[in-house]
């Protein structure tokens, strides 16, 4: 039963973490934040800044305890957040903070 | 009803001024009155507990039900009426306890006595108002009015007020319609009720279930007075001369002839007198329906906030063309409990007919969702079959594993082949393309999608690729969008097209993370990894 389990779990113990890793990209420009999630589903996501509605980051204890945080770029469509999880939390903060700039120098109505 | 201000409402707001959108104070505001729901309201109310009481007393005096009758005793009629009575209390409890008004800015709404929640929808973000009545309310003269902010239900909804208070608002709100003031017929509509529409309306795949849902709740009813239609329907028929088979599609039909009729009644109650017609207000233009027998509805579109049409076709209903048609707009509700949203225009019709509706809807010439669409690669073909042998797998190896009768062998090897068509047909439906300034997309298996949204209103994008999509070269595009149904999705493109299709038409967005892939075609663009 033991082994069951540890063989079963061995790709999302092993793989996914490091596929994760290699696989995640984010960049945020002046013109759009832009992000690749994903390890058995890849998903690419870009919200163009005149429609960005919301820019936060979100830690959780563990994050907390490895100094990260996960970057949420909201727009109107709930389908379309742009979401970075496990950023350094230094950067994610300056991160928002230039994207939050940008947006508000950034004509649109946000729809 | 009575003009007043609610207790301690006005110090209420200026404690809540903390929420409110900034520093404008309240002081050149505070001298509107604050309004009530209309006192009738309460009187409708007494009268529906006097009706919900109705089928206790019946059940007890004339069928002399008592605890011990039936199956259910007088349970059925004791929860019909306590439904009632909670009913009524919870109405006397809203027109108690609600005041709304409307000021230069903003609408005002509070409820509540102990708890007080106030409310405020800024009059700049309305989108929708919306008046509708139940048959008790048009007795009593009353109107439901629902005002739309561009959240996912209504944001504020007064039931009930006065008919012409209601008016009185809508035209507030919304501007008053130009043919109302000029006192002449108005536009010719865009489409009014045909009767031959009942087709369209009344055939649906579900009518089985529910036929079988409306014998479900008449079981209940009848229960009410000690009657088991279960041992009604025994006595019905000689079932047993039938056999299994028969008995089943015997039941089948008659379900399906229950479902069909009230699926009839349904049609012309909601849609009887139905409407459409484009309506000048004080700023802009307005497709507006009107419907309805018994429960009226009228349903107000802001043109200015159109960003597209979609037309969807029910897959047992396509042999008959039946469509229905839809605006894609920002700051409709997506749905609405109990009603269809207020996306939708038009009945299900033919195409023909929700063609033609859609060129008048948009005025713009150019009929997007007629538009030849890119049918998609091959791949997705066989994307599909896999799919197909995945499930025709699964189904066999269940009856092999469980022990059921040999007979359902069969029934696993008929339905394969039907497996592969479906997969087929949902293979066929895909396709995308770009007509003058929209983007247009088609999909969907059951219900077969057209959507046809305006370039300017795409608000991000989304590709997704699973392992399986990796392997047959194929990517989904998600067009995401603040109109509509937020989210509108081409699937299983070739992985060089996907990022073509985006940035063709959003080019400013995408050039920053398209990557030219010299090593294959030369047209083919890839997402920067």
């Amino acid at each position: 039963m033991f082994w069951v389990v540890a063989v079963g779990s061995a790709p999302t113990v092993i793989v996914m973490p490091l596929s994760r890793y290699l696989v995640h990209r984010w960049e945020f420009t002046d013109k759009a934040a832009y992000s690749l999630t994903g390890w058995l589903v890849r998903e690419w996501r870009i919200a163009p800044v005149s429609r960005i509605q919301g820019v936060n980051t979100v830690r959780g204890p563990l994050q907390r305890l490895f100094g990260l945080a996960t970057l949420r770029v909201t727009t109107a469509s709930e389908e379309g957040t742009v979401v970075v999880p496990g950023v350094d939390a230094d950067i994610a903060t300056e991160a928002a903070r230039a994207l939050t700039e940008i947006t508000w120098s950034t004509p649109g109505d946000a729809t | 009803m009575s003009s007043m201000s609610p207790p301690g409402a006005a110090e209420e707001i200026r404690s809540d001024s903390g929420r409110g959108p900034g520093p404008q104070s309240h002081a050149e505001t505070d001298d509107v009155p604050w309004s009530r729901l209309d006192l009738r309201v309460v009187w409708v109310n007494l009268f529906g507990l006097l009706v919900s009481l109705v089928p206790t007393v019946v059940a007890r005096v004339f069928f002399g039900v008592d605890a011990d009758s039936g199956s259910f005793g007088l349970w059925p009629a004791l929860i019909i009426s306590s439904i009632g009575v909670t009913g009524t209390v919870l109405g006397l409890n809203r027109w108690w306890k609600t005041w709304y008004r409307i000021t230069d800015d903003r609408v005002e709404l509070i409820t509540g006595r102990v708890v007080r929640t106030y409310r405020y929808v800024p009059r700049e973000r309305i989108r929708t108002v919306e008046t509708g009545a139940r048959l008790r309310h048009r007795i009593a003269r009353l109107r439901i009015l629902e005002v739309g902010s561009g959240e996912k239900g209504s944001a504020f909804k007064l039931d009930a007020i006065q008919a012409d208070e209601a008016e009185r608002l809508r035209r507030e709100l919304m501007g008053a319609h130009a043919e109302e003031d000029e006192g002449t017929d108005g536009p010719e509509p865009i489409a009014v009720l045909r009767r031959h529409w009942i087709l369209y309306n009344a055939t649906s795949m579900w009518a089985a279930a529910i036929g079988a849902l409306l014998l479900f709740s008449a079981f209940w009813t009848f229960q009410v007075f000690a009657v088991d239609l279960r041992d009604v329907f025994r006595g019905l028929w000689d079932w047993d001369a039938l056999g299994t088979l028969g008995s089943v599609l015997v039941g089948g039909l008659c379900l399906h002839l229950i479902g069909t009729v009230f699926l009839t009644i349904g049609f012309f109650k909601d849609r009887w007198g139905f409407r459409l017609e484009r309506v000048r207000t004080d700023d802009g233009t307005v497709l507006r329906t009107r419907e309805g027998l018994l429960r009226t509805r009228e349903v107000n579109r802001e043109d200015r906030r159109l960003r597209g049409m979609s037309v969807s076709q029910p897959l047992l209903g396509r042999w008959m063309g039946t469509t229905e048609t839809e605006v894609v707009s920002t700051g409709l509700a997506a749905w609405t409990p109990g009603t269809d949203p207020p996306s939708i225009v038009l009945p299900k019709t033919s195409g023909k007919e929700a063609r033609r509706v859609a060129g008048l809807i948009l005025q713009d010439g150019i009929c997007p969702l007629e538009a030849p669409l890119t049918p998609h690669p091959r791949a997705a073909l066989y994307r599909r079959f896999g799919w197909a042998a995945v499930v025709s797998v699964i189904a066999a190896a269940a009856v092999k594993a469980w022990p059921v009768e040999e007979h359902w062998m069969t029934v696993v090897a008929v339905a394969s082949p039907l497996f592969f068509l479906l997969a087929a047909i949902a293979y066929r439906s895909l396709g995308h393309t770009r007509v003058g300034p929209y983007v247009v997309t088609r999909w969907g298996l059951w219900s077969r999608t057209t959507v046809a949204l305006q370039t300017r209103a795409v608000a991000g994008w989304r590709f997704r690729q699973s392992l399986a999509q990796r392997l047959f070269g194929l990517m989904s595009v998600g067009v995401l969008t603040a109109a509509g149904a937020r989210h509108y999705k081409a699937p299983d493109m070739a992985v060089g097209d996907a990022p073509w299709f985006a940035g063709q038409t959003t080019p400013e967005l995408l050039a920053d993370f398209l990557v030219e892939d010299t090593t294959h075609r030369s047209a083919k663009r890839e997402m920067r990894k």
